[in-house]
């Protein structure tokens, strides 16, 4: 190798070796701010196109940091369950609200529930920190009693909001131009999921109105496979899996999907044994999903979901039973659902007034057959309410109501109105069965009356024993017609 | 010199470079029958008495298309009948001759059915095969959003046929029997029940509705008639 060769090359090895150093390892470290956002521990609730106003309180942990961005934005909550996205309901992409320190923006979104998120961005590090708050945006008519009145001849639908505000006739002033054709029967809502639907009936027919705004979504006979006018004692029930829609007229029963399940005319008459007739009243438990009770056959049908047909049960021969599912043999003239889904059932034979109860969560769902010999006037009830607390059931007969407890089997007067005023509708305020509860499910009745020129509403709350708590009402509303039937309108979920 | 001698090397291997030929087919075009995968399928059924008109011919239409090149030129397809037909060529049905239009990628082929005395009383089968023509190979086979195939079933009779989608209404209304369907036919007045996912435009929601109606002509019926038997002997029911 020449030497001129080997000293460039010796050269570019000394030069790399003097190249390498020792790493001193003096850094600088400077705290890095970080952003806490207080969040509010109750779920923001707003009526739709209120103003959603949040102003959080910011602390940054190194004083004097930022400049800051800021992001409100909002998601449907189905849009953060990965197990509500499905081809058809796909995720949606979040809405900015504002991008602004404090929201004061309106809310223009649908009714339903939401996550409000806020991201504050500190622009020296670039760091976010992201909060989110429930939601919930309610319609004009998020919840409430339904009030429906007989105006001179003409069906007027009202509404008394959960926080006392009255609207009358709430058909009429969101459809000015809509006529209701015949004499007012009743209203009934249903609400689970995307099922948000309020049903009118006239002995003409029914009509359908959005529960959020009761905008006419529909009437009959376009919304049934079949005619079902004339109307008479009409009844509407969801089942408790949210797949089927009952609409009952006239001793028949007509069944839809629920919109969760997909969209559908109303059936035919459900196919049944000849001659059924049922009481507009349904049931529903874990085993018997629907239960009818047929005052024809005086027995009791059962459905599955998604049926258009009834089954019979066959006959019970147990030792010990009250009765026999397949052959009650008497008239049903009333009910409501009481504790641990057991119906309270009122019926009649020749020989007298029963409380029948009956418990679709088991697979032998027979319960109580009690003769009511200690229910003054039960031969004269109109309407009847049970509580889901106590074994209670109250029924009114003119201006009065009695309480009968189902475990002595007696009756006790416990509230009585005016002589003139006849209580025409008496309901037990009851949750929906999911949502936050409230501590006055169970523990208020309301009433429904008319004295001859005014219908009132009445709350009457209760105490834990039943009785009415002071011995009078807690609120009372006036101004209706001559109220027919009252029905509460669950939120939304 | 030798600096020179290695620049020239370089030089030399860079002036080797150069590009590649484009990957694209050639060869002769094909043709195959086509369809939507899951809504359609690669049979249909036919029946004359599904004609409130009686009718002693008719056309079922089958999708095709191009496997290959656009051409100015129309150009001949050739469909013969292929092993399982039942038909008799000339008697039950005719394939007639084909040109797929110039510029075009699809055609409909025009299968005509003929109702003969000898169809009331059973069922024939024409397996549609797509045959070599002298524009034409046999295009290849595939499955994807939409399938190609080179055979085609046609099932047809004068009397009623089982619809290709009564496999996926079954739950709803019971296996298929003529009995039954005639029954159906006479309840609703049509003989398209087609699903909504094979096709049609019955939905789920309404098929729930549909077996209570029939349930309840049932009823009727048998109340006029006594049970209505099917031509296996089997007593005719819906589902709850």
């Amino acid at each position: 190798m020449q030497i001129k060769q080997i000293i460039p090359g010796a050269a570019i090895c000394l030069a790399l070796l003097f190249a390498c150093k020792k790493e001193n390892n003096k850094y600088t470290y400077n705290q890095v701010n970080q952003v806490t956002v207080n969040v509010p521990t109750e779920d923001l609730v707003v009526v739709q196109r209120d103003m959603i106003v949040v102003n959080p309180e910011i602390t940054e942990s190194v004083a004097g940091s930022g400049p800051y961005t800021y992001k409100w934005e909002i998601y449907r909550s189905a849009d953060l369950n990965s197990w509500e996205i499905t081809p058809i309901n796909p995720a949606t992409k979040s809405t900015t609200l504002s991008t602004e320190k404090n929201l004061n923006v309106p809310a223009m979104v649908a009714p339903g529930t939401y996550r409000l998120q806020y991201t504050i961005t500190d622009t020296k590090t670039n760091l976010k920190q992201s909060v989110r708050y429930p939601l919930i945006v309610n319609g004009k008519y998020y919840e409430g009693w339904l009030v429906m009145a007989d105006n001179g001849g003409k069906a007027v639908l009202s509404f008394v909001r959960q926080d006392n505000v009255v609207f009358q006739d709430v058909i009429g002033a969101s459809n000015p131009t809509l006529t209701i054709s015949g004499k007012p029967l009743a209203a009934f809502a249903g609400i689970q999921a995307k099922l948000e639907h309020v049903n009118v009936f006239t002995d003409q027919g029914m009509y359908r109105f959005s529960a959020n705004d009761f905008t006419f979504t529909g009437k009959s006979p376009d919304l049934f496979d079949a005619p079902i006018s004339p109307v008479s004692n009409p009844g509407y029930a969801v089942n408790s899996v949210n797949f089927d829609q009952y609409v009952m007229s006239n001793g028949s029963v007509y069944g839809t999907l629920t919109p969760n399940q997909g969209l559908a005319n109303y059936s035919d008459r459900f196919n049944g044994p000849a001659g059924y007739s049922v009481f507009p009243y349904f049931m529903s438990g874990s085993t018997y999903w629907a239960l009818f009770y047929d005052n024809n056959g005086k027995r009791f049908l059962h459905t599955t979901y998604t049926s258009r047909s009834f089954n019979t049960f066959t006959k019970n021969t147990d030792d010990g039973i009250a009765y026999d599912l397949s052959k009650v043999d008497k008239t049903m003239v009333g009910g409501d659902r009481g504790p641990n889904t057991e119906y309270f059932l009122v019926m009649k034979d020749p020989t007298g007034y029963y409380l029948c109860s009956v418990l679709p969560n088991n697979k032998k769902p027979t319960g109580l057959m009690d003769k009511m010999d200690a229910a003054p006037e039960i031969d004269q009830a109109s309407s009847f309410a049970a509580s889901e607390v106590n074994k209670q059931l109250y029924y009114t007969v003119a201006n009065k109501i009695y309480l009968y407890s189902v475990l002595s089997k007696s009756a006790k007067l416990v509230y009585t109105f005016p002589a003139n005023t006849q209580i025409k509708d008496l309901k037990m305020y009851k949750g929906p069965g999911w949502g936050k509860a409230n501590p006055l499910y169970n523990a208020r009745l309301v009433a429904a009356t008319y004295n001859g020129t005014e219908g009132e509403l009445y709350y009457l709350d209760l105490l834990p024993i039943g009785d009415i708590a002071n011995g009078t009402y807690s609120k009372k509303f006036g101004g209706f017609g001559n109220i027919v039937q009252i029905n509460f309108r669950s939120p939304n979920i | 010199m030798r600096y020179l001698s290695i620049i020239f090397v370089m030089l030399m291997i860079l002036a080797s470079c150069k590009k590649g030929p484009e990957a694209v087919f050639s060869g002769k075009d094909g043709i195959t029958f086509y369809y939507k995968s899951g809504v359609e399928q690669d049979s249909v059924s036919y029946s004359f008495s599904f004609n409130t008109v009686p009718k002693t011919k008719d056309t079922v239409w089958v999708k095709m298309r191009l496997i290959g090149k656009l051409s100015k030129q129309p150009r001949q397809i050739k469909v013969i009948a292929g092993p399982g037909t039942s038909a008799v060529e000339g008697k039950h049905f005719i394939l007639p001759d084909l040109y797929l239009p110039a510029d075009s990628f699809q055609v409909r082929y025009p299968l005509v059915l003929l109702s003969t005395p000898d169809l009331d009383n059973k069922e024939v089968r024409v397996v549609m095969e797509v045959a070599e023509s002298k524009d034409f190979i046999i295009g290849t086979k595939g499955q994807s959003d939409v399938a190609n195939t080179v055979l085609f079933k046609v099932n047809f009779s004068n009397r009623l046929v089982k619809p290709d989608y009564w496999n996926y209404i079954a739950s709803y209304i019971g296996a298929y029997s003529r009995a039954r369907y005639q029954f159906m036919i006479d309840v609703y007045g049509t003989a398209n029940f087609r699903p909504d996912t094979k096709g049609g435009i019955i939905s789920y929601a309404q098929w729930v509705n549909i077996k209570g109606r029939l349930r309840n002509a049932m009823d009727a019926y048998v109340l006029l008639h006594g049970p209505l038997m099917d031509e296996n002997g089997a007593v005719v029911e819906f589902p709850l």
